[in-house]
């Protein structure tokens, strides 16, 4: 090309400059730290918090919700957090199996940094009726990292959420709602919890002591008429009831309560955005 | 024991390329990723309806078959490149610095940039022009010896590649003020500098060149099915040529010859020992000479505390419930600054709390299709110039988190004018932690070893030889010889691949 480039007055200063580009690297490679290299650093340290891979969990408690629910609280290696509805897997050898399964955490996510978390878990399928059935205070298990999207999502979500819970399907919302009282969560959340009976509900007692202007919890009972209960099933007039303007919906329990609440929410016209669901208690299947 | 000739640790880009040069080169190969899948930051996730790019913004010197760039041409000699369905982006970038007015669209093809440049900067045309013919010697330059495998006879390089000798040494803003280029077509072309993570007055003209000229020459691509597509197409070609590969399995040491303290092996995390006598490490050299190595010779510690350590990523994703023509988003990739001058900007970069550049893409500009009808993609892209987010605890790793994304989301609906915060149907933020969480990398960073003045492109090249200090180990990936970057990394591993397989050759 016609053009010669050239910085300095004379072409070959700029050739000189090019040859000291060894010598001068050479020179500042040799006259770093002779310190030793960190084997960890912060973020690091951090990321294995909220991401802590498997770690050994000790069974330290054993809680009767009830006729059919149990919570689980375990004391962990390492301390972790999660956001509120987040699950997690909790294994054990069962006879000559090592099995496992993901469960909802119904602690709150600041229990996490103390190293403990809780699981609550009906009894309605291969583990979760072993565990029912068998599992002791002092029992070793393995847990697995806080996973899953069912969490309140500030930037995304209305203020005012939704909550619709079957069965035991209220124990994302109950982390959900400590975690308002305790302060790391901002929102509203109205829970509009379906079971069949009042025996059925799991944390009545814990859900109420958490009333306040942000947590309203509202039990809906099919199969009794009581006072200062819902009946019936949580379908539009009761969402009506309890909503106004902007709200997001997020749905945990049995298959067949999704079905109905689809069904149910197509007069709110929501948007896809405004609707989450989990999946919880798949129950015993006949594979 | 089982016994390889070389261990390839990581199945990032650079660790990937790496493992295929090996094999082409006959040598039996073994190559481990702790997580489940390869890629590193190559890959891809889904959320809801969408699956979004993990990384890839846009690759480049890739090309089309009648305009091939470099990568091109090495994922043919690979053997990977009709694995892969690619799509081209449709312009070059769009710049925004409110703050100044600036507000710039540029083209791919050099005439055409040259051409848009001089209508928004009305005589700059000849130093445009000059600019890209050095940057086109330097690609030149830069072939030269790659044919010499680096040794390059210096009167040829004097004779033939004088320019890019001349201007080696110098910066950018050192070069582009020589080449008397107006200040507006400065800020203009230099938007492209976060893609490389150090300010302009520090930064290489060369590197910067090179990077401008191959995007602007040859256009950029991105593979259809995301960045996960090419690193499964690198993967399916290493068994192909049979090579091992273990996934969910970390290499916890680089186990050392008793005599002249080279490699001899790796141990693995569930305590297998593999026989060794060569490595290529796809990771950072802090960690494999902080915690996986027992014996590290001083000068080798001295050299690795000298290295400064490039931006750490944040990267928010975005799957919104409308077009992109209905929320107003227009371009398929924005820089948007608070300021032109690189050196304040960079300083404003450093904490959580002053930082608001952002590097955005909205794929569905080169893709229509690439999230379902009546959906767009978006993802937003910064770097901490600090190790900002080490001072985040665990408890308040959410709500920063949230900061920094609204932040985001705001800058660009001022800027663009775009509407699109009321449209978000999912969204996913990966920080600093994330990329420490996935890859390792310390404190997060994603960009390797910062391109410092002296510690640039062409002093990392010209030293290959003098940087391979212990027997046997060499690296690959965005710390390596070729500095961060796509085609940087996949760079990286083609040379450490070969460099590897003549050391092979030599002592066995």
């Amino acid at each position: 090309m016609a053009y010669k480039f050239k910085k300095q007055i004379f072409g070959f200063m700029d050739l000189l400059r090019f040859k000291k580009l060894v010598p001068n690297r050479r020179e500042k490679l040799a006259a770093g730290s002779a310190k030793s290299l960190p084997v960890t650093y912060r973020v690091n340290e951090t990321a294995k918090i909220l991401h802590p891979g498997f770690q050994r969990a000790k069974l330290v408690e054993v809680i009767l919700n009830t006729s059919d629910t149990k919570t689980y609280i375990f004391a962990c290696e390492r301390p972790f957090y999660f956001r509120a509805g987040q699950y997690l897997t909790l294994g054990c050898k069962v006879g000559n199996s090592y099995v496992s399964r993901p469960y909802a955490i119904s602690s709150a996510p600041k229990a996490a940094l103390e190293r403990k978390v809780a699981l609550t878990v009906k009894k309605c399928g291969f583990f979760s009726g072993y565990l029912f059935d068998h599992a002791k205070t002092g029992d070793e298990f393995t847990i697995g990292d806080p996973s899953g999207e069912f969490c309140f999502e500030p930037l995304k979500d209305s203020k005012n959420v939704l909550a619709l819970a079957g069965g035991s399907g209220i124990t994302p919302f109950y982390s959900m709602a400590q975690s308002i009282a305790d302060g790391t969560s901002d929102f509203s959340l109205t829970i509009l919890y379906g079971a069949k009976t009042e025996e059925d509900l799991i944390f009545k007692a814990e859900l109420d002591a958490l009333v306040s202007d942000k947590i309203k919890v509202v039990y809906v009972l099919s199969n009794e008429e009581k006072e200062g209960y819902e009946h019936g099933f949580i379908g539009e007039e009761l969402i009506r009831k309890y909503t106004s303007g902007d709200f997001t919906v997020m749905m945990c329990g049995p298959q067949a309560m999704y079905a109905f609440a689809d069904k149910e929410l197509k007069a709110f016209n929501l948007p896809l955005r405004r609707i989450k669901k989990e999946a919880n208690c798949v129950g015993v299947r006949d594979v | 024991m089982k016994k390889y000739d070389a261990v390839v640790i990581g199945a990032g880009n650079g660790g990937l390329v790496a493992a295929i040069r090996l094999l082409q080169g006959g040598a039996k190969v073994l190559l481990v990723e702790k997580h489940n899948l390869p890629g590193g930051f190559a890959t891809s996730f889904r959320r809801g309806r969408f699956e979004f790019e993990a990384s890839l913004h846009e690759l480049n010197d890739f090309g089309t078959k009648d305009n091939a760039g470099d990568v091109r041409e090495l994922f043919d000699s690979l053997g990977v490149t009709d694995k892969i369905a690619w799509m081209q982006i449709p312009e070059a970038y769009r710049v925004i610095v409110r703050s100044e007015n600036l507000d710039a669209t540029m083209p791919f093809g050099v005439e055409e940039f040259i051409a848009k440049m001089e209508s928004y900067v009305p005589g700059s045309k000849e130093s445009v022009r000059k600019f890209f013919d050095l940057a086109e010697e330097v690609r030149l330059a830069q072939a030269y010896s790659s044919s010499v495998n680096g040794k390059t006879d210096s009167k040829v390089m004097v004779s033939q590649y004088g320019n890019f000798v001349r201007s080696g040494s110098y910066s950018v803003n050192e070069v582009l003020r020589t080449l008397k280029m107006p200040q507006k077509a400065i800020d203009i072309l230099s938007a492209y500098w976060c893609y490389l993570g150090a300010h302009l007055e520090d930064m290489s003209f060369v590197h910067y060149a090179s990077m401008v000229n191959r995007y602007i020459r040859r256009g950029a691509s991105m593979p259809k099915m995301r960045s996960h597509e090419i690193s499964l197409a690198l993967v399916s070609r290493i068994l192909e040529l049979g090579g091992d590969v273990l996934f969910n399995t970390e290499a916890t040491k680089i186990l050392q010859d008793e005599k002249d303290g080279g490699v001899s092996g790796v141990l693995l995390d569930d305590g297998t020992q593999i026989s060794a006598r060569h490595v290529v490490a796809n990771c950072a050299p802090h960690l494999v000479y902080g915690k996986m190595m027992a014996r590290v010779p001083e000068n080798v510690i001295r050299a690795t505390n000298a290295r400064k350590f490039a931006g750490r990523g944040f990267t928010m994703f975005l799957g919104l419930n409308r077009t992109a023509d209905e929320l107003g988003i227009e371009n398929h990739n924005y820089f948007i600054y608070d300021t032109s001058d690189s050196v304040k900007q960079y300083e404003n970069m450093r904490t959580i709390k002053d930082n608001s550049v952002q590097a955005t893409v909205c794929l569905n500009r080169a893709d229509p299709d690439c999230s379902p009808k009546g959906t767009c993609m978006m993802y937003f892209t910064t770097l901490y110039m600090s190790d900002d987010w080490g001072n985040v605890k665990a408890q308040d790793y959410f709500k920063t988190k949230d900061y920094v994304a609204n932040k985001m989301i705001e800058r660009f609906e001022r800027d663009t004018g775009a509407k699109i915060k009321d449209s978000i149907e999912e969204i996913s933020v990966a920080t600093p932690m994330t990329y420490a969480r996935y890859c390792g990398h310390p404190e997060g960073v994603i960009y390797g070893y910062e391109s410092q003045y002296w510690d640039g492109l062409m002093p990392r090249l010209l030293m290959m030889g003098e940087d391979y200090t212990i027997r046997g180990l060499r690296f690959a990936g965005g710390y390596s010889m070729r500095l961060s970057g796509y085609s940087s990394a996949y760079f990286s591993g083609d040379i450490s691949g070969r460099q590897t397989v003549g050391d092979i050759k030599r002592e066995g």
